[in-house]
């Protein structure tokens, strides 16, 4: 057990560092690259599952993931681009007309 | 080799579904000829939400429900299309596509089995809600639309990587029973149901979860911010209910907690409001308090979260069909911020009423119904304190829920663009719907049982 | 006649609506001055219900609401719904008709009366309520009304600088406070309880039994009659037009407390505990609240700290065990506090709204009606004996508290209240209608009287006479009938400790005339002068809380990872047996096989001859730990409705299949 525990431990490293990503860098294009990493942890996963139990619906499962996230992805840039076409700051805590 | 694939063995779930496909595909399709028109998109996204419906009556039970109040949320969305504050004009199929989409999210995810479907509807009505809120006037509904899309995505990533957690402790992506996990790899199911379920709470707009649909419901294009709103919480609170009958208390404990803190959290944090939008979105946060509290209250808190849903859903959708066509800014209250622009005129402002007076829990409008049943589950499940908290906190709601009401009692006979013919319909359904289920609770219990 | 007239009284409360509907339309224009016909069908059909046979109506829907320890919808009208639909029907007529001058100038007095046309409707509905669920539905109604009327002025600011729209969110939070209690009530009832009149025999079988549902009660009772720490609304109420104050927080809406502990007194009678609650909630609120008053520079809100110390008498009745005691003293403050609040408010009208007593003096002779009806209030109020109702009542509660020698201390602190009674009566009297001119009374104008004193005319009435409605001929028993339990014979000739009490009293004003000769300084009373800067105070946290949401998406972004970090850790403790309860309906079948083991466990010990008798803090009583955790697991499984794979043994781990990860290459 003990790879499958150290390939756990690696798919819980990456989506941190993808949670980090997320939380720390204020490029939009890095915070999106970040989640990509989160979701791609969860794909070493689904890979990791279907290798341990030995049927393929892990890895099925791990393609549609990967087309979720793409289409995330498309949508996710589509937005930045019109959000941040205005301004002169890529930043995403830029925008905070709406609060309280 | 059948060509022709047999209809007949198809669910009925299964042809709305298609049918809201071919429908949003449709108004995709022909989009460049159809945005000329007003009626159009409607009518034609009337016709599939419409089949979807009669489709949801054929079944019995969660589908029925879900299909029901779902094509029923998708339908206001439809009617308020021409009072919306679109970016550009002529977006509406694009728009009426959208809301069928959102539609099919949610009756995936409460029809929906395995965590793979799940996840596949939650990640439908997350896009639709971003896209929807983002198609918005002026720069306030890009931003809101922005942050809702980040904040999902983030939350959408935990989901996923809860689901590989459960797939590598189980080998299946069914729903996980967690006391049938081996001893070993059980905590790690437990954390996987956990961070699906923040992936699911999110669209139930929890605290510390709220942020993105708290910017998305205050900003957004007010037409379909009600449908957003009911389909994402009825989806999201069905999902619960499933993830939480496999976890038990390992999960409905925490939604228990979640549940209170929202509540209280939101009914606190709304006293400090003075902007009619942005108190409507508080209240949403608030109503997904009580409904992670119905989830997390065992077997009778399911029947009693789908009631909340119907009953919730019928004054959110009056309430945002009273709202449309005011703009994408702030709504300030003349009667605590000087200068307040609130302009709704009388019949809107009086629908509004009642739709505020539901949301705060007054009897008998359907809202004190369905607080009653959540309660009453959460009294069954976790005892005094947790039902004293919830009540105070839902009680003390009344307190901002009524603030609007001085604005709206002083409405002006005669405004300018008192709203299309279309959506004065949504409006009038949605009181009606309001109005019967005040006095006969029972049809949305039927319906929720 | 009579007997048709009962057969409606259920369905009373639907008298005003019409009314309602035509005032909220405004049209005509002067619809509201149509509407006191509403509150009068109501007293008519009352007092046609009492002068009938009296049989009780009952309205019953079955199936109703489905989930509800009660699913049915339930009117009662008895002789105690009947009392006091007739004292809500009577006083608002009065006020009802006293607004038409009243409001006469206001633009808006169509929604006024819509208003009070809502508040009527609702109270009433609220008094004929056959179970919970209707109470509940009257009793926030009545709460939102209030809201409503007390910032009915919502533009204008209060000399202190609070709003009317503050002073109505306070008493709505505080109003808030009860509804939330008697929804508490509604679901911890068992099954087949709710129903007002089996409350009794239902409610030892809800958890925590007659303690917390008497508690629920009480705390409701508290909030709608502002006593003991729910006290801080009522003065600010005053934010809103008088007739308003004598109608919902003098006469009606406030009484609604005192009115829920008579109808439950036999339910809270079977709890020693929550009869000592009311009575210190009642005394403390009587002493304080008449002390209060003392210090009031608006001499409305001196009226409205009296009203709170007379509600806290009849709390105290209750406490004592003499429901009927304080029912009697309802209805006759009824009569006459309105009628304080309306002379009052004809001063206020004629002195061009100014309730600054310090502003106001020597009206007695401007004012002759007024005069006269604020004379009468008070002789009642200091329970002046025979010749006011007041003092027959005053004399009923206190007897009942001298013959409750369990308590003894009670009785010494009503005697008390009876001197600062005197006092705060004294001295607005003195204040506001002798004494020199003061600067807005030196121009007070004295025209059309007759609009604003024939409508007290009945008030007055009531105020000197209705004492005898039980006083010498216990008729008030025999109209209540069985619905509260009889107190002791009334008496008007006062005895000994009677005569003491008056002269109490009649010293109580002489001080107060006293301190009404005093320079003014209005002492700073708890809540402020504006006790509603309080919702000014408590907007500091709200605040912090929606500072949370800077707008910045870096922050939301952390708190969302926090938050889902803090429930992954809250979904990974270990499930606890210190739970009130188990969830759902698998483990309540579950924890009873527990406690059946637990059992047998414990007889296996007794066999074995081991004494379980400590018990270990957080632990079941009595079992080894390797048991408790053996049960923790059986309950976690069962949790899921699943059978447990291979029966007691723990579930095979889906550990790899040998030849699977090896065999992939």
């Amino acid at each position: 057990m003990t790879n499958e525990i150290l390939v756990v431990v690696a798919a819980a490293f990456v989506f941190a560092c993808g949670a980090m990503g997320v939380v720390y860098r204020k490029n939009p294009v890095a915070v999106l690259m970040s989640v990509e990493l989160m979701i791609n942890a969860a794909i070493l996963l689904l890979i990791l599952g279907s290798r341990i139990h030995g049927n393929a619906e892990g890895q099925a499962a791990g393609l549609l993931v990967l087309v979720l996230g793409a289409a995330e992805a498309v949508v996710g840039l589509a937005l930045a681009l019109a959000v941040f076409r205005s301004r002169s700051r890529v930043d995403v805590d830029e925008p905070k007309e709406i609060a309280g | 080799m059948n060509g022709m694939p047999d209809l007949s063995a198809l669910s009925w779930v299964h042809r709305a579904e298609i049918l809201l496909v071919v429908g949003a595909l449709v108004l995709l399709a022909f989009a460049p000829r159809l945005d000329r028109s007003r009626l159009a998109p409607m009518l034609i996204g009337l016709v599939t939400a419409g089949g979807a419906i009669a489709c949801g009556l054929q079944t019995t039970g969660a589908e029925r429900m879900g299909l029901v109040v779902g094509s029923v949320a998708v339908v206001f969305g439809l009617l308020l299309l021409s009072s919306a504050e679109l970016f550009d004009r002529h977006q509406t199929p694009e728009a009426a596509a959208l809301l069928l989409i959102g539609g099919i999210g949610g009756v995936v995810l409460v029809t929906g089995q395995s965590l793979l479907e799940l996840a596949l509807g939650t990640e439908m009505i997350s896009l639709v809600g971003a896209a929807l809120v983002a198609l918005g006037q002026g720069q306030r509904p890009l931003e809101a639309g922005f942050k809702y899309f980040v904040l999902t995505a983030v939350t959408f990533a935990t989901l996923l990587f809860g689901m590989g957690l459960i797939f590598v402790a189980t080998g299946s992506l069914a729903v996980p029973a967690l006391g049938a996990v081996a001893e070993g790899v059980r905590p790690l199911a437990t954390v996987g149901v956990a961070l699906f379920a923040i992936g699911l709470a999110f669209k139930l707009a929890v605290f510390p979860v709220h942020f993105g649909a708290l910017d998305a419901y205050t900003a957004g294009p007010s037409s379909f911010v009600g449908s957003i709103m009911v389909l994402s919480k009825l989806g999201a609170a069905a999902a619960l209910v499933k993830l939480a009958s496999g976890a038990g208390e390992a999960l409905q404990f925490p939604l228990m907690i979640v549940g209170l803190v929202t509540i209280v959290f939101a009914v606190l944090a709304s006293f400090a409001q003075d902007d009619l939008r942005r108190l409507m979105a508080y209240s949403a946060v608030a109503h997904a308090g009580f409904l992670a509290l119905g989830v997390g209250s065992g077997v009778a808190g399911g029947t009693a979260v789908a009631f909340y849903v119907v009953g919730y859903g019928a004054a959110a959708l009056l309430a945002f069909a009273c709202l449309a066509g005011t703009g994408t800014g702030p709504l300030p209250l003349s009667s605590l911020r000087p200068g307040g622009s609130l302009q709704l005129g009388p019949a809107r402002a009086a629908g509004l009423i009642v739709a505020l007076l539901s949301l705060a829990g007054v009897p008998p409008l359907p809202g004190f119904w369905t607080k009653l049943a959540v309660l009453k589950a959460c009294f069954g499940a976790w005892g005094t304190l947790a039902t004293t908290t919830a009540a105070l906190g839902g009680v003390l709601g009344i307190i901002y829920y009524l603030r609007p009401l001085p604005d709206l009692l002083a409405q002006a006979k005669e405004t300018k663009g008192q709203g299309t013919v279309d959506a004065v319909v949504a409006v009038g359904a949605a009181v009606a719907v309001v109005v019967v289920l005040s006095f006969l609770p029972n049809l949305a219990w039927d319906l929720a049982r | 006649m009579t007997t048709m007239l009962s057969q409606v009284l259920p369905w009373a409360w639907l008298f005003p609506l019409p009314f309602l509907v035509l005032s909220a339309l405004g049209i005509p224009r002067k619809a509201g001055a149509l509407s006191f016909v509403g509150p009068l069908a109501i007293f008519v059909a009352a007092l046609g219900f009492l002068l009938g046979d009296r049989a009780t109506q009952k309205v019953v829907f079955d199936g109703w609401i489905p989930f509800l320890p009660d699913p049915a919808f339930r009117l009662t009208a008895d002789g105690l719904a009947a009392v006091m639909l007739a004292v809500v029907g009577g006083v608002a007529t009065c006020v009802f008709v006293y607004a038409i001058a009243y409001m006469k100038d206001d633009e808006r007095a169509h929604r006024f009366f819509a208003f009070l046309d809502l508040f009527v409707a609702t109270m009433s509905l609220l008094v004929v309520a056959g179970n919970l669920t209707v109470l509940l539905a009257g009793w926030t109604g009545v709460g939102i009304a209030s809201f409503l009327l007390i910032s009915f002025w919502w533009t204008k600011t209060l000399p202190d600088g609070t709003t009317p729209l503050q002073a109505g969110f306070l008493a709505l939070g505080a109003n808030a406070v009860g509804d939330a209690a008697l929804l508490v009530a509604c679901v911890l009832l068992p099954r087949g309880g709710g129903a007002l009149d089996t409350l009794a025999q239902s409610a030892p079988r809800a958890p925590g039994g007659v303690l917390t549902v008497g508690l629920c009660l009480v705390i409701a009772a508290a909030a709608k009659s502002a006593q003991g720490p729910l006290w801080f609304w009522l003065p600010s109420a005053m934010a809103g037009p008088t007739p308003v104050s004598a109608l919902i927080h003098a006469a009606t809406m406030v009484a609604a407390g005192v009115y829920l502990l008579v109808r439950t007194a036999p339910l809270l009678e079977a709890s020693p505990e929550v009869l000592t609650v009311i009575t210190v909630v009642g005394l403390s609120t009587a002493l304080l609240g008449g002390m209060a008053s003392l210090w009031q520079t608006n001499f409305k809100r001196g009226i409205a700290y009296s009203t709170a110390s007379q509600l806290g008498w009849m709390f105290v009745a209750v406490g004592v065990g003499a429901p009927f005691a304080a029912f009697f003293h309802l209805v006759t403050h009824a009569s006459f506090k309105a009628m304080m609040f309306l002379s009052a408010g004809t001063v206020i009208h004629a002195a061009h709204h100014e309730e600054d007593i310090r502003k106001v003096g020597g009206l007695a002779g401007t004012l002759k009606g007024a005069h006269a009806f604020f004379l009468i209030g008070l002789l009642a109020l200091i329970g002046t004996p025979f010749v006011t109702s007041g003092g027959i009542s005053k004399e009923a509660i206190l007897a009942a508290a001298h013959h409750h020698t369990s308590q003894p201390w009670v009785f010494w602190a009503l005697l008390a209240g009876v001197f600062v009674t005197g006092a705060y009566g004294g001295r607005l009297y003195f204040g506001i209608f002798h004494g020199k001119k003061g600067e807005a009374s030196a121009h007070a104008h004295g025209d059309h009287l007759a609009a604003f004193d024939l409508p007290l005319l009945p008030l007055a009435a009531g105020a000197l006479g209705l004492g005898y409605l039980e006083g010498g001929t216990g008729l008030l028993h025999g109209l209540l009938g069985n619905t509260v339990k009889p107190g002791l014979a009334v008496h008007v000739v006062p005895d000994g400790m009677g005569w003491l009490a008056f002269g109490i009293a009649v010293a109580g004003v002489l001080f107060g005339r006293f301190l009404a000769g005093l320079p003014q300084k209005g002492l700073p009373v708890p809540g402020g002068e504006g006790g509603s800067s309080v919702v000014a105070e408590v907007r500091i946290l709200p605040e912090g809380l929606a500072a949370l949401h800077g707008g910045r998406v870096g922050r939301y972004l952390f708190l969302t990872m926090l938050g889902a970090a803090v429930v992954a850790g809250l979904s990974l403790r270990p499930p606890s047996g210190e739970l009130p309860r188990r969830v759902g309906r698998a483990p309540a079948k579950a924890s009873a096989s527990a406690d059946k083991a637990d059992k047998a466990d414990r007889n296996q010990r007794g066999k074995g001859g081991a004494s379980s008798g400590e018990r270990r803090p957080g632990g079941r009583p009595g079992v080894p730990a390797g048991l408790q955790d053996a049960l923790r697991n059986r309950l976690r499984q069962n949790n899921n409705g699943q059978p447990r794979p291979g029966g007691a043994a723990p579930a095979p781990a889906p550990a790899p299949p040998p030849s699977a990860p090896a065999a992939t290459p």
